[in-house]
């Protein structure tokens, strides 16, 4: 398992859970995309709040190569948090 | 039956949201939304629940839920509010509770839904059970033998499924399940959940199965423990309060995430897709359901004499006593009064209440203890028969129905008041009377005030205690007392203290999400009693104040709405002065005072119309004190008026001038009506006591009594105009009717009525308070030391111990030292000399020093009989085991001043602390010796008494410390100031010994400044409190350009300018407001 923490492109932008998702892995390499085949859990976060508080949604995907992605949403936007390849 | 999951489902489920919604085709339509809540906290399970059962029930129905469940962790004080707000939203109410139960090393949490009336006797044996144990939970077979009518749900995430599974420990799981099945039979229920963290879907899926291989029957319950999701914060600050740690700490009992809102219902649904555990949640709201609050009152059992009905012996033993109270004169219009009061208790079967309160009473009167009923109840003649109230009803023409009538739906109110220093003893005496499962306490609902507020939640926000102390201090007079949502109003105190800190906004907020009414915790109500036929947890659990106090879980309104009726056995502070002044006479002049039998005396009256009254019951506060200068009362009736007037009823509702001015003859008395002749001829014509709101609604519009005391009830609480404008109507409409007024007498005379708000007190109430107010003032005349050492020993009223010393130069009455060989545990009265002559004098305590408890005062006591009287500071230490620091304490105090000075006693404590231990004697002579040190000035010896025991038996006052640097500022001594007349200007300055800024004045303030024996009420304008708020907040010592207002016992200036000057020492004096 590999903690990336990288902001994703979500296909369809709006989706709650996205079809495809695209990033750039941060050592190196160019964009990866990957297709969602399945949802295998979802859960919430929230947090700090006498800070700004933080609140996500996490999905863990099972993409169509048969890896496993965490991803949260924050506000609009997506992070790819862990994968499991 | 419940629907078991076999019956519903078929093959195990499937990941993700939806996957389970194969059903059996007996149910058509399988639900899509969740219909009830059945584990639900609200603020009762304190810190760890943020909404009310209101707040709850409201957003349960808004969400469309059809039920809702109360699952408080140990305690059901939310039941009467739960069951009442859901017959206002029209959803069913169901109460029940958490249950934290051990198994062997291990806590589970459960969740009991009682299934019936006497199913929530059971949860609440169980909670009883669970509150007389330390570690506060219920054992498994103790659960196990608990089981009538107690619907049990296994718990969340925490609880024994859900552990256990997790653990793998399947086996002991199986095992604990049957057992609890096999007690509760078809009334177990797995419980599901999904609290939206990692892997609860799987986890539901897996408690489902569990369950499916035991037969057992599913139930979906997601925990709930606040009404919105932007609760989430202050709940978990909450917790982190109650779990004593910081925002920044972790720990496992914190929540994640925001799942413990109310859950949309199809949310819910959709995250536990288990058609049986969704139709079970409503399986379970259809066998919970019955109304807790019952339709009648049900009063205690009476000691009644075989052969008799409660109402037969009641009859006998008012008729017994009718005879003797009344002669031939007063005794038919008595006889009437009592045979219409009779009838109307038996048509309330309330005969038994009378009888219970009048056993109490009875008690205290055997025993010697001072008691007396107060309030509505002193208008019944039975009452007054039976002993309970000293007020003849007959005599001062009191109304009944205040207090009764038939159609009185609420509980009748007898407030007895006892001797505070023996009110414990009459409590133990009922307990032992009516039995330790049937007698209580009520609960206070100790609720989140704004300083409450900050600590806790500062606490939890990483505050430093010295930090929330400075901001709870920093509100003053101005905020303390606003409920923690208004927060932001006190913006000026909070940024005086945090300033620019981030933690700022974040307390503020958290502050301003706190209910309106957010209880705490529950605390003994100051007297009320709840007393029943049968055993207290057939209506609440049972538990133990800190203090170790055995209360009900039901306020005062709740044991009422459960169909409870309280008695309240009050400790009045007075009374024990009044009990203990007349021990001290009796000890030095071997005269016994019957103060139920005072004769009237001149010059009690003249006491009381020069307003020297310092120190009297109930007109002793300095507006009493100036009234008195006006009123110039003579007469009782003077003075139960006196005592109603000085309240927010009649100061809101402007009756206070017209009433003085009328008295004194300035202006006529005229009223609004003919009609209202009868009723407010004895008040010149306006409003003063509560049965006045009554009598008029009866006499002048034609109400009812019913009619009326509803009518008493709105306009005394009365928010919007809307809120009465019906009773206004109502209210001319029966006026023209009734007794022939025009529209505009009606509507002014409903005017003068909408305005008697706030609390005023009933006339009953004012006469069983002006007996104790005389009393206290004949002792003052009659044996003024007595007095004075008993009001010092019991503290009654608003003045400190240093103010009443300073009082007793008035009084002429000397104080003589604190002294190790003379002092005792209570001010007593002793022969001294002055000039040659005996003079009784007051000896305080050894106790009056700060540290030295009553036991330490007594072991004094008692080696000083047995082996006489101490010779020195060594003699002392070898002969009684003290504490260093007590010791330190009697010698600061000047308890030891006889032995040596100060300084040196103090020198010797050090030294022989080094050689043996005290209450020993040395084998050899210390060899330490004390070196001559320069004894302690009087301005020393002031301090140190003022600092260990709030007063001083010097003649030294603390404003004598600061006297050249007042000189200084041409500030003249208020001795000075009563000898210029009225209207002069003067710069003056005292002793701050009282700050009142009560809500009815406006935002005047109204200070107490003292120098010596003199004092003045400084008037404080709002614009002046503006300009020096943190002055005056702080100040010790105020110097004040006034205009003389008054003169006399007590002066009144208006202060046009404020300063302060840093006193050496204060006095915690009287705060209000």
């Amino acid at each position: 398992v590999r903690r990336l923490m990288v902001p994703l492109t979500v296909e369809p932008a709006a989706a709650s859970v996205p079809r495809r998702l695209r990033w750039v892995d941060p050592k190196g390499g160019g964009e990866t995309t990957a297709r969602v085949a399945r949802v295998l859990d979802d859960w919430d976060y929230a947090g700090r709040w006498w800070e700004v508080e933080t609140l996500r949604h996490y999905l863990l995907l099972e993409t169509v190569e048969g890896h496993t992605l965490e991803v949260f949403r924050e506000g609009e936007g997506w992070c790819l948090s862990r994968l499991s390849d | 039956v419940p629907i078991a999951p076999e019956r519903l489902t078929r093959g195990r489920g499937q990941a993700g949201a939806g996957a389970d919604q194969a059903h059996d085709a007996s149910i058509e339509r399988p639900p899509q939304r969740l219909g009830v809540l059945l584990c639900t906290h609200s603020t009762f399970t304190f810190g760890a629940g943020t909404a009310s059962p209101t707040t709850l029930v409201r957003r349960a129905a808004e969400l469309g839920y059809a039920a809702l469940a109360l699952t408080d962790t140990l305690n059901v004080t939310g039941g009467a509010e739960l069951f009442q707000a859901a017959d206002r939203h029209g959803i069913q109410a169901l109460i029940g509770a958490t249950l934290p139960v051990r198994i062997d090393a291990e806590v589970f949490p459960l969740v009991a839904i009682a299934a019936s009336r006497s199913g929530y006797g059971t949860l609440n044996e169980l909670i009883t059970h669970a509150h007389a144990r330390e570690e506060r939970d219920v054992p498994w077979p103790v659960l196990l033998s608990h089981t009538h009518d107690l619907i049990v749900l296994t718990g969340g995430r925490d609880g024994l499924p859900a552990k256990l599974l997790a653990q793998r420990r399947v086996r002991d799981l199986e095992e604990r399940m049957r057992e609890l099945a096999g007690a509760f039979p078809e009334r177990t229920f797995v419980q599901l959940f999904h609290d939206r963290l990692p892997w609860d879907a799987r986890r539901a899926r897996v408690l489902r199965r569990f369950a499916q291989s035991l037969a057992l029957p599913t139930v979906a319950a997601p925990e709930v423990k606040y009404a919105l999701e932007e609760d989430y914060a202050l709940y978990d600050a909450l917790m982190c309060a109650r779990l004593g740690i910081g925002v920044q700490q972790p720990h496992p009992d914190r929540p994640r995430n925001r799942a413990g809102a109310i859950p949309h219902a199809e949310e819910a649904a959709r995250r536990l897709p288990f058609p049986e555990a969704l139709l079970n949640a409503l399986h379970v709201a259809e066998r919970a359901s019955f109304d807790l609050l019952p339709e009648r009152l049900v009063v205690p059992q009476a000691s009644v004499p075989k052969g008799l009905t409660a109402d037969q012996h009641l009859e006998r033993r008012c008729f017994e006593a009718l005879l003797v109270r009344y002669d031939a004169a007063t005794l038919p219009i008595a006889r009437r009064k009592l045979e219409e009061e009779l009838a109307t208790v038996r048509a309330l079967a309330l005969a038994e209440f009378f009888l219970v309160a009048a056993e109490v009473t009875d008690y205290c009167r055997a025993h010697g203890i001072l008691a007396a009923g107060r309030g509505s109840a002193a208008a019944s003649i039975c009452c007054y028969l039976l002993g309970i109230t000293g007020v003849d009803p007959v005599k001062y023409d009191l109304l009944f129905e205040r207090f009764l009538h038939t159609g009185k739906s609420a509980m009748p109110d007898v407030d007895i008041d006892i001797s505070s220093a023996r009110r414990d003893e009459v409590i133990a005496w009922v307990e032992s009377r009516f039995g330790q499962a049937t007698e209580a306490m009520v609960c206070n609902k100790i609720t989140y005030r704004l300083p409450l507020a900050i600590q806790d939640l500062g606490r939890a926000l990483g505050l430093p205690p010295e930090q929330r102390t400075k901001l709870s201090r920093a509100l003053g007079r101005d905020f303390r007392h606003m409920s923690a949502r208004r927060a932001r109003e006190a913006g000026p105190a909070f940024d005086e203290v945090l300033g620019d800190a981030p933690a700022k906004e974040a307390l503020l907020r958290l502050l301003e999400r706190l209910e309106p009414v957010h209880p705490r915790h529950l605390a003994p109500h100051s007297g009320g009693v709840v007393l029943s036929r049968e055993p207290l947890t057939h209506y609440a659990p049972l538990e133990r104040s800190s203090g170790g106090i055995k209360i009900v879980q039901l306020d005062k309104d709740d044991a009422e709405a459960l169909g409870l009726i309280k008695l309240d056995l009050l400790g009045l502070r007075m009374l024990a002065a009044l009990e203990r002044a007349r021990e001290e006479v009796f000890r030095l002049e071997g005269v016994w005072i019957d103060l139920a039998d005072l004769p009237d005396d001149e010059r009690v009256w003249d006491l009381i119309s020069q307003g020297a009254t310092l120190g009297l019951f109930q007109v002793e506060s300095p507006s009493q004190i100036h009234t008195s200068r006006v009123m110039r009362s003579r007469t009782m009736r003077d003075l139960a008026h006196q005592i109603a007037l000085i309240r927010p009823g009649p100061i809101q509702s402007g009756t206070v001038h017209p009433y003085l001015r009328r008295r004194q003859g300035l202006e006529p008395t005229t009223f609004w009506h003919p009609s209202l002749e009868a009723v407010l001829g004895k008040t010149y014509g306006v409003l003063l006591f509560q049965e006045d709101v009554l009598r008029i609604a009866v006499h002048f519009a034609g109400m009812t009594w019913t009619e009326a005391d509803r009518f008493r009830k709105k306009v005394s609480s009365w928010r919007t105009v809307e809120d009465i404008e019906p009773d206004r109507q109502a209210f001319i409409a029966g006026a023209l009717r009734h007794v022939g007024a025009t529209p505009e007498q009606a509507e002014t005379v409903f005017e003068a009525v909408k305005g008697f708000q706030g609390f005023g007190f009933a006339e009953s109430h004012a006469w069983a308070f002006a007996i104790h107010a005389y009393a206290s003032g004949w002792l003052r005349v009659h044996y003024p030391a007595e007095y004075l050492a008993a009001i010092m020993t019991e503290e009654p009223g608003m003045w400190s111990p240093s103010t009443k010393r300073h009082e007793a130069r008035l009084w002429d009455v000397p104080f003589l030292p604190i002294d190790v060989n003379r002092s005792g545990v209570h001010y007593r009265v002793a022969w001294a000399r002055r000039d040659g002559k005996p003079v009784k004098a007051v000896r305080p305590p050894l106790c009056a020093i700060k540290g030295v408890s009553e036991a330490t005062a007594r072991e004094i006591m008692l080696d000083r009989l047995r082996a006489g009287a101490f010779a020195s500071v060594d003699d002392l230490h070898a002969r009684v085991p003290l504490a260093r620091d007590v010791t330190e304490a009697l010698a600061r105090g000047g308890a030891l001043d006889a032995l040596g000075d100060r300084r040196e006693a103090l020198f010797r404590i050090g030294v022989l602390a080094g050689s043996a231990p005290a209450g020993t004697a040395p084998l050899l002579a210390s060899p330490v010796p004390t070196p001559g040190l320069e004894p302690l000035p009087i301005e020393g010896r002031l301090v140190w008494d003022m600092h260990t025991a709030r007063f001083s038996t010097l003649e030294l006052h603390p404003i004598d410390l600061v006297r050249d640097q007042l000189r200084e500022l041409g500030a003249m001594s208020l001795h000075q100031v009563a000898r210029r007349g009225r209207g002069a200007t003067v710069r003056t300055a005292g002793l701050v010994v009282s700050r009142q800024k009560p809500p009815t004045a406006k935002g005047f303030a109204f200070y107490v400044l003292e120098d010596g024996p003199i004092r003045a009420q400084l008037i404080i304008s709002p614009d002046l409190w503006t300009a020096h708020r943190t002055l005056v907040r702080d100040a010790m010592i105020i110097v004040a350009d006034a205009e003389v207002v008054d003169t006399g016992y007590q002066l009144t200036l208006k202060a046009t300018t404020l300063g302060m000057v840093e006193g050496v020492v204060g006095v915690r004096g009287y705060e209000f407001g």
